[in-house]
């Protein structure tokens, strides 16, 4: 039975994320000489137990994790052909527990030796508080995690942010920030979280207050987890909002409405850049990083035959291009790349290509 | 004169609409076909929402080269609305009033004539059929378009609010708005309205 469980769920979990765990991993031991991988990984555990700060930030991050499986489990559990996983709500609550826990253990690895390798480090350098309190968070998670499986296999509604209704004026760009305020909440939570944690990290960096480089990488890596809202506004555009195309509206206002969604959704981002930054010269610079970023991932799935694949694909360059040319300080480049590309991409392509759904695999 | 040029419409390889060339004159016509027999997707064409060969004309205005100042003189009601759950009628049809430069006595007087002021300000996602059906038609008539599609208007209407429909309808013939429809309900034609009845056959268009 776990051999099932674990080939229909962490299976897909690691199939779905490998892109983003590589990514993390590269970051993480590629990016380093192997000769100093022991040093730089003990120098980083070391600065997170020094300062609860930045271990709070690690909480944070393992914190998104974990709600990043939560919900992918609960998305997949729901699935048609997964039904049959119910079953395990059946079996005595001591055998459910214990899979469940190993379900938990399989799918958080990579969090789960990492923590293990820090509380190896606190407890050597006699940090107590320190090493409990990640052993407490790694408890508490592992436990929520559990509990809440539990839940989805009483078949019990999955738990969901407190609904409250916003209404907003009829205006196209706000349908879009209703659409993440009332169906996307959660997604559009965890967005924004994951970003706010890349910026802030980096913000924590040396002359991260005088050098733009150093703000806009956070940007960018916070920009990569805006691609699920690039496909879900994709998505609307096609489908439930498909009859706007009847409308006399021009491509180019059509796609400088977009510009707009786009910054309305990165006010969050610009806000902090603004505060923490020397100079108000980082405002329009980040919105423009950031617009064109997603302006170019929209376009570039006005194409037919559309997804989640393409996206991540189209994504992750996008996003090593955009990394790798800020850290040269040439990030005006691909920024305006990304603008003039996007038009071109969505004037062609959108009065040529009739509405459609993404092609998903199942 | 509404007319459609050497269009052809095909879903990949499978043709769906090839008509070399039809006019609507001014007036109400009826668009008649089985089920399949590709009403809406021609409908949709019309309305500029979909990619095709060929070209629609209407007033001198071409939808390909001037697909903004045609889509002004267009609207469409689909025969199954489909909208964000999340938005309420009053969102929807303020955002049309805004587009087509509306006036908000007329979007007002709409939703008494449709008896769908009371609801409209809760989200659609809660709407029934019906409910929802009012809301589009209120959308399509926004506005003062020259050309109206309506397709499928009267399925999920009660009987009083189609009578309605029927007196709008009537309203827009005497303004000189060309009105297609597509219905296999049964066809109640009210004083003075004189329909032209166009059969959908064989992906081409037929005066009857």
């Amino acid at each position: 039975m776990m051999s099932v469980w674990l080939a229909s769920l962490a299976r897909p979990f690691y199939e779905r994320h490998a892109g983003l765990l590589a990514f993390v991993f590269f970051v993480m031991f590629g990016m380093v000489e192997s000769s100093q991988i022991i040093y730089y990984h003990h120098s980083l555990i070391m600065g997170a137990l020094q300062s609860p700060v930045f271990l709070l930030l690690v909480f944070g991050v393992w914190l998104a994790y974990t709600l990043k499986s939560l919900s992918f489990t609960q998305q997949w559990l729901h699935k048609p052909t997964h039904a049959f996983l119910f079953v395990v709500g059946g079996l005595p609550a001591r055998h459910q527990a214990g899979m469940l826990v190993q379900y938990h253990g399989f799918i958080h690895a990579p969090v789960v030796v990492y923590a293990l390798m820090m509380v190896g480090v606190a407890i050597y350098h006699g940090a107590w508080w320190a090493a409990t309190s990640i052993i407490a968070v790694q408890a508490a998670l592992a436990l929520a995690s559990v509990w809440y499986y539990r839940h989805l296999l009483m078949a019990k509604q999955p738990w969901r942010l407190p609904t409250f209704r916003l209404s907003l004026p009829g205006r196209y760009p706000l349908f879009y920030i209703q659409l993440l305020l009332s169906e996307l909440k959660g997604v559009f939570f965890r967005t924004k979280v994951f970003s706010w944690l890349a910026l802030v990290g980096f913000l924590q960096i040396e002359n991260a207050t005088t050098d733009m480089r150093i703000p806009l990488l956070g940007l960018s890596l916070g920009l990569l987890a805006h691609t699920v809202l690039i496909f879900e506004f994709r998505k609307a555009e096609e489908t439930t909002l498909a009859w706007v195309r009847s409308l006399p509206w021009s491509v180019s206002y059509r796609w400088r409405l977009w510009a707009l969604t786009y910054a309305l959704v990165m006010i969050p981002e610009v806000v902090v850049l603004a505060v923490r930054f020397s100079t108000v010269s980082i405002i329009p610079v980040g919105m423009a990083v950031a617009i064109g970023f997603c302006l170019l991932l929209h376009a570039s799935l006005v194409r037919p035959g559309w997804s989640m694949e393409r996206l991540t694909k189209i994504g992750f360059l996008s996003f090593l291009l955009l990394f790798g040319t800020t850290t040269a300080a040439l990030y005006a480049y691909p920024t305006a790349l990304a603008w003039l590309l996007s038009f071109g991409l969505y004037a062609w392509y959108f009065p040529r290509a009739d509405p459609s759904e993404p092609q998903e695999k199942t | 004169m509404l007319s459609l040029q050497a269009v052809h419409k095909a879903y990949g390889a499978h043709s769906v609409l090839r008509i070399p060339s039809f006019h609507f004159a001014p007036g109400l016509h009826w668009i008649k076909g089985t089920n399949g027999s590709g009403k809406t997707t021609l409908f949709k064409l019309m309305a500029g929402m979909l990619a095709f060969e060929g070209d629609v004309m209407h007033q001198a205005t071409s939808l390909k080269k001037q697909p903004v100042a045609f889509r002004k003189l267009i609207s469409y009601a689909p025969a199954e609305p489909m909208y964000p759950a999340y938005l309420s009628g009053h969102q929807l049809i303020d955002f049309v009033r805004r587009v087509r430069h509306a006036s908000k006595e007329q979007t007002h007087q709409l939703l008494n004539v449709f008896q769908a002021a009371d609801y409209a300000h809760q989200p659609v996602g809660g709407y029934s059929s019906g409910m929802l059906k009012k809301i589009s038609l209120v959308m399509a008539l926004t506005g003062d378009t020259s050309v109206l599609l309506l397709d499928e208007p009267f399925v999920t209407l009660d009987v009083a609010t189609v009578q309605h429909v029927y007196a709008l309808m009537a309203e827009r013939l005497r303004s000189g708005a060309t009105l297609l429809v597509s219905t296999h309900q049964p066809w109640q034609p009210f004083e003075g309205m004189e329909v032209k009845q166009v059969a959908l056959v064989d992906k081409n268009l037929y005066a009857e």
